[in-house]
Parts: C-alpha cells; structure tokens; sequence
C-alpha cells in the first residue's frame, strides 16, 4: 500500500476547485447516507465522486480529511503548537484517530490508515487548515452534481429552476449562521470582548451549525463566565466537517479569520433557552463604553462575580434584573458576523 | 521678569508633577495593553479547542 509522503502545502494546488468541488460533493450526497452506511465502507456516491479526482487532486483530498481528523478528533493542543508536544510512546495511528467514513475513504485513496500520526503531520494539519479555514470552501451543490445525475432526462428549464430551489435552499442553509460556545472564561475576557468590537478567531476554530451544541458546550463549566457567538456567514467561510469528524453529532465547521460584534446581549445561563430570550441587558457592539451605558454596565456585573447574586441586582435594578436568576451563571451572547 | 525662590520651587514641584503623572499614565496604559494582550491571548487559547 502506498503511503503518502508529505511535502510542502501549497493552498492554491492542495485546494484546487476540482478537490473543493468534490469535497462539497461529498459533503452534501453522503447527508443521506446512514452512519452504520457510513462505517461499512466507502459509500458508492463518494466512491463514483472520488475516483474521478486525478492522483494529485486525490493528495489533496487526503490532506483535507487528515487535517480534520486532528483538529476533530486529535490532539487540539498539537495541532495547535504544530506537533512540538509529539511523543512517540503516545502516538496512534490513523485508523484510531479517524471516524470510520474518513478512515474508508483515506484507505480507499490509497493512505496508510494503519501508519502512525506523526508530529509532523500535526505540523502540516495546522499550516493546511491556517490556509484553508477562512476560505469558504463550502460551495453549492446542485441535485446535478449527483453522479449519477447524467444519465436522468431533463429538459433544460427544469434543470434551470431545480438548480435555483437547490441554490435557494444552499443560501439559507444553516451554514449561513454558526454558533462557537465558550465557558470557564476569566472576567478579564469577558472584559476585554465587551469592549472590542472586532474578535480574531485564531488560526483554526471550531463552531457548529447547531446552537443546542454550542449551548450546551457554554454551560458545560460554572466556575466563569459563559459566552456564545453567534455568527452569520455570508461567504461561507469554513471547512465543513460535519460527515467527516468522529462527533458528526456537534456539526463542526472549522473557521477562521475575524469576528465583528453587532450587538452583546446579557442574561443568565440555560442551555435549553433560546439565545436571545429574557436578556437583560443590549448593547450595541460598534460603540465603546464611554457611548453605551450597558456596556459599561455589563463591565461592572462581571466585576462583581460570575454567579449572579444580589449585588448584580443591585447594581442593575431589582426590577431592571427581574429576569436574572440567582445563582446562575452570567452569559453573554455577541452575535455579528464572520469576515 | 525676576522670580523669587518661592515661585521657582513651586514651578519646578509643578513640573515635576507633571512628569510624574504623564509616567503614570504611560505606565497604566502600558499596563492596559498587556492585560488586553494578555486576555486576547487567552480568548484565542479557549477558542481552538474544541466544543466537546
């Protein structure tokens, strides 16, 4: 079998439009296919997509699902410090690390699976995603992309307007807003994206399409401050991992680049509760604290503590915080969008 | 125009004030910039792992 030997990425030839296009094709078609489909091997859709790709697109492709496999599903942290941390005696191999469907479709691409992550592939997963993550390689997929599509009669008209619902339905598609949940935050955090109006988002990020994940993920730890982005994505922005990661259930989209803050609202923390409900305090992002009494009323809650108690009530009103609940966690929700 | 020892004293406690508080300021703001630096550092950090 034959193993990949990594060179140099290079954005331009790795993400190439026919790798993209395929990545979004498989993206979208294996939607419909079951998880146990999924882990029995490589489904006859992703298969007829893939063998299509030459061998250097297909390198390419094999780069996109191991990239997402480590920040999925590897170590963050190494991915993160570019392999620095690596450790011989602990390193597992691809097939341990990738969900079943990457794991088939990296054997059926030729890849080792049984060969050993290396702490230079941690190294090269985190330049690749650098270069890739604030693209948008989420493209639009018609029904006639489908492979198996040539072969169906359609007159031209009916192909035209299918093709517009599909766009139609791609542009409002949840990818167009993605949630990142954050918990355990100090106050000077809280502090310090209260009142900047612009957040860089690092080199890879992680964010879903489901706000319940991301919720759920903000109050996961009540020892600080909770916050959740909510961000529209009108380029598209991202790496959809969504059929790729082991956790297909948290809907990962990997971002990057820079967040500007629209509005930051202030409530306390229920994971079930509809982001913008019972907030107490608005206020809008572009303005500083010396312009908006809210912001710098926020500042001074979280000085006060990050579980609410009555001096938050105090400060803010007893009937003004009616919507508080005592003991709770503050949480603050930005949303803006993704650029 | 003569001053006198008095008025000398209290011009240069003056100056010397405003040098003072001018290096409080740059400190404090310095201070500021780290502390900015520093949790912009660490909202990055808590960023790139992931929501699981």
């Amino acid at each position: 079998m034959k193993i990949l030997i990594e060179g140099p990425f290079d954005s331009e030839s790795q993400m190439n439009p026919n790798v993209r296009k395929a990545f979004a094709k498989v993206n979208k078609f294996l939607t419909h296919v079951s998880e146990i489909g999924k882990a029995e091997g490589v489904p006859d859709i992703a298969y007829m997509i893939l063998e299509k790709l030459n061998p250097v697109e297909k390198e390419g492709f094999i780069k996109i699902i191991k990239s997402l496999t480590l920040l999925t599903s590897g170590n963050v942290e190494m991915v993160r410090n570019r392999g620095k941390t690596w450790d011989r005696k602990k390193a597992q191999r691809w097939k341990r690390v990738s969900s079943p469907i990457s794991s088939n479709i990296l054997h059926m691409l030729d890849f080792d699976v049984n060969s050993i992550v290396t702490a230079e592939d941690y190294k090269q997963a985190s330049i690749h995603l650098s270069q890739i993550a604030d693209k948008s390689n989420i493209e639009f997929v018609s029904r006639f992309d489908h492979p198996m599509a040539d072969g169906i009669p359609v007159d031209a008209d009916t192909k035209r307007r299918s093709t517009q619902r599909d766009k139609a339905r791609y542009d409002g598609e949840n990818i167009s807003v993605l949630y990142r949940g954050l918990n355990d935050l100090p106050e000077s955090v809280i502090t310090y994206m209260i009142t900047t109006k612009e957040i860089s988002l690092g080199n890879a990020c992680s964010s879903s399409t489901d706000v319940d994940v991301a919720q759920a993920f903000a109050g996961k730890r009540r020892d600080g401050f909770s916050a959740l982005f909510v961000m529209s994505n009108p380029k598209k922005i991202g790496v959809d991992a969504r059929q790729f990661s082991k956790f297909s259930i948290e809907k990962e989209i990997i971002i990057k680049g820079n967040f500007v803050i629209e509005s930051v609202f202030c409530k306390t923390m229920h994971r079930t509760e509809a982001p913008f409900e019972n907030t107490v305090l608005l206020a809008d992002g572009q303005q500083s604290i010396f312009e908006n009494q809210s912001k710098k009323t926020m500042i001074e809650l979280a000085q006060i503590g990050h579980k609410v108690t009555d001096e938050h009530l105090d400060l803010i009103g007893h009937f003004e915080g009616r919507k508080l609940q005592k003991g709770n966690n503050l949480y603050f929700i930005f949303k803006g969008t993704l650029k | 125009m003569k001053l006198t020892k008095t008025q000398i004293k209290q011009i240069i406690k003056e100056e010397l004030e405003q040098v003072m508080k001018e290096e409080a300021l740059a400190e404090e703001e310095a201070l500021r910039e780290e502390a900015e630096g520093a949790a912009k550092q660490e909202l990055i950090d808590a960023l790139s792992q992931p929501m699981k």
